[in-house]
């Protein structure tokens, strides 16, 4: 991961000065050693090589291999890309809490559209991964238009298209889950080009792109505008609802396109398979370091923090214990890093 | 969070709400395609069933409840009851099938073949009716008192993780590492899979068992657990799954791992996920119910419950083992869950 995504609270441009006046980054302090220890995405960081020695120490033969880096990579993949759009959301201080279900009925009506032009080629993968794309960002909108529109609260109405979501992905199918897909999809999903997972690919650029974006853009800088402070950035004249709006297009577009990748792995619509999508691409974004009040965070922190509860579920069951310990020692760890968080945060001020 | 201040545009909300309401009716539409009502045949004898209204309610409307429904529609009609035709909610909803089983039971029928999705709102809907005469089959799940049902239909979901203990011992020749892949681990159904299945496994002294995996309800998970376990024990000879929620987490993790098709795999349910990767050789063997027996059996014992005649009280159907030799019987291919008669 290159280290240039980690910017929390990037200079505000003039045209967005007074948005967020309180701060820049830390970066005032001076010394190189104080600078990476109050830096944000340091707590993430340190939690997460501390993970890998302790499971390194406990299981030397099995956890440190390349075979089982890219098991973790693979395993994170998905939910990288779902994460990557969460994060933008919740930097404007809303969530979206429906991106489970919206990549479950993405994943049908893309399986329902290949099926009926039919064909094992990349010609009916391609209008998969369009009409998924397509319908991800049809909930966004949905989602955004609610938002930004009616001015509902966002966890009521992504609550709601979450329910909506899977409810008619089940009316669509008949709750029968679809298992037919292309045999280009199919090779694509299970394909190791230069022995790394294609979807490990695709996750690394979603994020690389997500993360320059909201770094180094005008868009990011709107994005943590808009989270810092809505009343500021509405009288710097920010259009504030359209971007808002853009954010759940561009979560329910990457949950979109999850669905179509996760059709390519296991070639299965899987709709009652992915009801905590929404929770662990939400827990990565936290972990991560992501405000959920909005206004500050970093993809790099994201991409870390999704990567936690992943390598902590692999290493706890190649040390031999029950899956559910993964729960517990993901919900200590993301107490843990909140709580560093906000006494990094106090002793910045 | 922000977007919850309802100052500024609020004159847009109506209209909102309207397409919010279109949209919540066009779902509600979409469900009410309804297969064929038949008036039934009467071809039975002078028994005081004939002529009596039989319906069906279902848990789901895919293929296994379809199935149980056609078994009921078919032996219904051959015994001269007037059969309704089956209801239920698209997706697993215990409040949407208590609304069903109201408007099911407004029309007042003398026999409810019934796959409750819980046993307590389910009791609730139809303990009136009950008390009016009806009587019920309930399938694979009963109501929380068991006294308001003539008859209960289960498959011996023990018996038949035995048998999956079985057939996978003799796929394996009876050595080798072994583990289970399941859900929930306080399911009743889980319970007995995966209980007969150890008693067979852990009795058999070539096995290394490896215990069972109960990862979280979530395909990726299910995928990342047996990815852990397979990089710890690469040599693993067979893998049990208990559902289909598993059995392609599973598969897609011995796929990764560059092991499917030589890890044996034995599950439940010939439903489409079973029948595809026993298809591919994926999966070597498969418990299969008999879901549409289940409803011939439901519709003859409401024939007797309404006839005055005994009624067994529960009743567990046949289980078969299906494997590279027989897959293609044509008796076997029958038991496939389809999603029509």
């Amino acid at each position: 991961m290159p280290g240039q995504l980690h910017e929390e609270r990037p200079a505000e441009r003039a045209d967005a000065e007074q948005v967020a006046p309180e701060e820049t980054a830390a970066t005032s302090h001076g010394g190189l050693l104080v600078r990476l220890t109050t830096h944000p995405v340091s707590a993430v960081v340190a939690a997460f090589v501390l993970i890998v020695v302790v499971f390194t120490i406990l299981q030397p033969e099995f956890f440190p291999t390349v075979g089982n880096a890219r098991n973790v990579s693979l395993d994170a993949a998905l939910t990288i890309v779902l994460a990557t759009g969460a994060a933008y959301v919740v930097i404007t201080g809303n969530l979206d809490l429906s991106i489970g279900s919206v990549l479950v009925f993405a994943g049908v009506v893309s399986a329902k559209a290949m099926e009926a032009v039919g064909g094992q080629g990349w010609a009916p993968a391609l209008l998969g991964l369009a009409v998924a794309v397509g319908c991800g960002a049809g909930w966004g909108v949905l989602n955004g238009l609610l938002v930004t529109r009616a001015r509902l609260n966002s966890i009521i109405v992504t609550l709601a298209s979450m329910g909506s979501a899977l409810g008619l992905a089940q009316v669509i199918t008949g709750g029968q889950d679809l298992l037919d897909v292309p045999q280009a999809m199919r090779d694509f999903g299970n394909g190791r080009p230069a022995g790394i997972p294609s979807l490990v690919y695709v996750a690394l650029a979603v994020i690389l792109i997500g993360g320059f974006f909201l770094a180094k853009t005008r868009y990011g800088r709107y994005t943590y505008a808009i989270g810092s402070n809505e009343q500021a950035a509405r009288r710097a004249a920010l259009p504030v609802e359209r971007h808002v709006l853009s954010v759940f297009v561009i979560s329910g577009l990457l949950a979109g396109l999850a669905g179509w990748l996760s059709l390519a792995r296991f070639s299965t619509t899987a709709i009652s398979g992915h009801g905590l999508d929404n929770f662990n691409a939400l827990t990565g974004v936290l972990l991560g370091g992501v405000s959920l009040f909005g206004g500050a965070g970093s993809m790099l922190g994201v991409f870390f923090g999704t990567l936690i509860p992943v390598v902590l579920a692999n290493g706890l069951v190649i040390s031999g214990l029950q899956s559910f310990w993964q729960q517990v020692a993901t919900g200590g760890v993301l107490l843990v890093a909140v709580y560093l968080d906000r006494v990094r945060r106090e002793r910045a001020e | 969070m922000r977007g919850g201040n309802t100052g500024a545009r609020r004159r847009r909300g109506p209209r909102i709400a309207i397409g919010m309401l279109t949209l919540a009716l066009m779902a509600a539409v979409g469900c009410g395609d309804g297969s064929d009502s038949d008036s039934g045949s009467g071809s039975g004898g002078d028994a005081a069933h004939v002529g009596k209204r039989l319906a069906i309610i279902q848990s789901l409307t895919e293929g296994y409840n379809i199935q149980v429904a056609c078994g009921a529609t078919s032996e219904g009609r051959r015994l001269g009851f007037e059969v309704e035709s089956p209801q239920g909610p698209k997706t697993f909803d215990p409040a949407r099938q208590v609304q069903i089983a109201n408007a099911v039971l407004a029309k007042n029928p003398d026999a409810l073949v019934f796959l409750p999705s819980d046993p307590k709102s389910a009791l609730q809907a139809v303990r009136p009716a009950v008390s009016d005469g009806l009587k019920i089959a309930a399938i694979d799940t009963n109501l929380e008192d068991p006294s308001a049902v003539s008859v209960f239909i289960a498959s011996d979901h023990e018996a038949g993780g035995r048998l999956a203990g079985e057939e996978l011992l003799r796929e394996i020749g009876g050595r080798g590492k072994v583990l289970v892949s399941s859900l929930v681990p306080d399911h009743p159904i889980t319970k007995g899979r995966v209980g007969g299945f150890e008693s067979v496994i852990k009795s058999s002294d070539g096995v290394e068992y490896l215990g069972a995996r109960y990862p979280e309800i979530d395909i990726a998970k299910v995928a990342a657990d047996t990815a852990a376990i397979l990089r710890k024990h690469p040599d693993i000879a067979a893998i049990y799954t208990t559902n289909n929620i598993s059995t392609p987490g599973v598969i897609t993790a011995l796929r990764d791992a560059g092991l499917a098709g030589r890890v044996k795999v034995v599950t439940w349910d010939y439903d489409e996920v079973g029948a595809k990767y026993l298809e591919s050789g994926e999966v070597t063997g498969l418990i299969a119910q008999h879901p549409r027996e289940m409803g011939e059996i439901a519709a003859r014992e409401l024939a007797n419950a309404l006839d005055g005649r005994p009624v067994r009280r529960t009743v567990s159907p046949p289980i078969t083992v299906i494997n590279d030799e027989n897959k293609d019987d044509p008796e076997v291919r029958q038991l496939r869950y389809a999603n029509s008669c």
